[in-house]
C-alpha cells in the first residue's frame, strides 16, 4: 500500500475515514441517548416541550435517534437548547463532568466530520 | 434511479416525522375546548389554522396517506356513540408513523440494494482497476449520504421546527446528490492518483463479491 501525496490520504479519510467515524458516532449515540434518555424522559419527554405526535413519533427507533440527539446536543450544549426547545427550563439532572464531555466531543465530532466533506472535495479537487 | 428513490423515500420519512405533531395539536385543542379552555368560536379557527397549515406542509404526500380524500374529512371529529372523538386523529397519527418507518426501511433497504447493485458490478468484471473504482464509487457515496443525513439531523434538532414536503424533498435530494457527487469525486480520486493501491484486495471485497 503506498501512500505519496497529500490527496491520497484526502482520499483514504473520503472513502474510510468519514464513513467509520460517522457508524461510530451512531453506535455511540444510540449508547449516550440510552444513557440519557433515562434521566431526560421524565422531565422532559412530555408537553410543552415536545408535543403528544413527537412523543408518539419519536418514542420508537429509528425516530428515536433525533430525540437521542436532542438530548445529547442539550447536554453538551444546554444554552443552544434552553433558547429554543427546552425554553427557560434548565434541567434538574446534572450531568456528570465525563458525560458532558462525552456529549460535547460527540457534537463537535459530528460538526467537524460535516464541515469536512466540503473542505476535502474542494482541496481533492484544488490539487489533482 | 437508486438515489432518486432514496430521495422520495426520504421525502416522505421527513414529511410524516416531522408534521405527525400538527395532526395531534387538534385533538389538544378539541380536549381544551371541551374542557373549556376555550371557545367553540376559538377551536373552530384554530382548527381551520392548522389544517391549512398542514395542507401546504403535507403537499402531495398526502395522497400516499389519505389517498384522493381531502384531510379536513380525514381528520375529523367522530360523532359516533361509544367511539372516541378524538379517534380518527389518533389513526391519522398512526398511519404517519407506521408510513414514516416504512419509508426510513425502505431508505435502508435501497442503500443495501445499492452496496448489492455494486456488489454483483464488482463480481461481473475482471479488471481490477474497474473492481476498485466500483468500490472506491460505493465507500464515497456512502460517505457523502452519511455525513448529509448527519447534518439534516443536527439541523432538525437545533431548529426543532417542522419540515414541509418542500423542505424533505430537498433533503432527500440533497442527500441524493451530496452521495452521487462524493462518489463521483471519488472514483475521480483514485483514477487520477494512478491506481495504486488496490482497495478491492485489501478489504478482501473482490472474495466477497465472486
Amino acid at each position: 500500500m503506498q501512500i505519496t501525496s497529500f490527496t491520497d490520504v484526502l482520499g483514504l479519510v473520503l472513502i474510510a475515514g468519514l464513513p467509520i467515524t460517522l457508524i461510530f458516532l451512531i453506535v455511540v449515540q444510540h449508547i449516550l441517548g440510552f444513557v440519557l434518555s433515562k434521566k431526560y424522559d421524565a422531565t422532559y419527554f412530555k408537553e410543552p416541550y415536545f408535543t403528544n405526535g413527537e412523543v408518539e413519533s419519536y418514542s420508537s427507533w429509528p425516530l428515536s435517534l433525533l430525540r437521542y440527539a436532542t438530548y445529547i446536543v442539550f447536554t453538551g450544549f444546554p444554552k443552544i437548547l434552553l433558547k429554543r426547545r427546552f425554553k427557560g427550563h434548565a434541567s434538574e439532572f446534572i450531568p456528570s463532568l465525563r458525560i458532558k464531555l462525552i456529549c460535547q466531543i460527540w457534537v463537535i465530532s459530528l460538526v467537524i466530520c460535516i464541515l469536512s466533506l466540503p473542505v476535502i472535495l474542494l482541496l481533492m479537487s484544488t490539487l489533482s | 434511479m437508486l438515489g432518486a428513490g432514496a430521495a422520495s423515500v426520504t421525502m416522505v420519512d421527513k414529511t410524516f416525522k416531522t408534521n405527525t405533531p400538527l395532526v395531534a395539536n387538534i385533538a389538544e385543542i378539541y380536549n381544551d375546548f371541551k374542557s373549556g379552555k376555550i371557545t367553540k368560536g376559538q377551536y373552530d379557527g384554530q382548527r381551520k389554522k392548522i389544517l391549512s397549515k398542514l395542507k401546504a406542509k403535507l403537499g402531495p404526500t398526502n395522497l400516499l396517506l389519505n389517498g384522493t380524500k381531502p384531510l379536513n374529512e380525514v381528520i375529523r371529529i367522530s360523532r359516533k356513540k361509544g367511539k372516541k372523538p378524538t379517534k380518527n386523529i389518533a389513526q391519522q397519527v398512526k398511519r404517519m408513523g407506521k408510513l414514516s418507518k416504512l419509508a426510513s426501511r425502505g431508505g435502508v433497504l435501497l442503500s443495501v440494494a445499492g452496496l448489492g447493485v455494486s456488489c454483483y458490478a464488482i463480481a461481473n468484471t475482471d479488471e481490477k482497476t474497474e473492481k476498485n473504482e466500483i468500490l472506491i464509487e460505493s465507500l464515497g457515496g456512502l460517505a457523502g449520504g452519511l455525513v448529509y443525513g448527519a447534518a439534516a439531523t443536527l439541523t432538525i434538532v437545533i431548529m426543532a421546527t417542522p419540515v414541509g414536503w418542500v423542505g424533505a424533498l430537498v433533503i432527500g435530494i440533497g442527500g441524493a446528490l451530496t452521495g452521487a457527487g462524493t462518489g463521483y469525486a471519488a472514483k475521480n480520486w483514485y483514477t487520477t492518483s494512478g491506481n495504486k493501491i488496490d482497495f478491492a484486495k485489501i478489504t478482501k471485497v473482490d472474495q466477497l463479491c465472486k
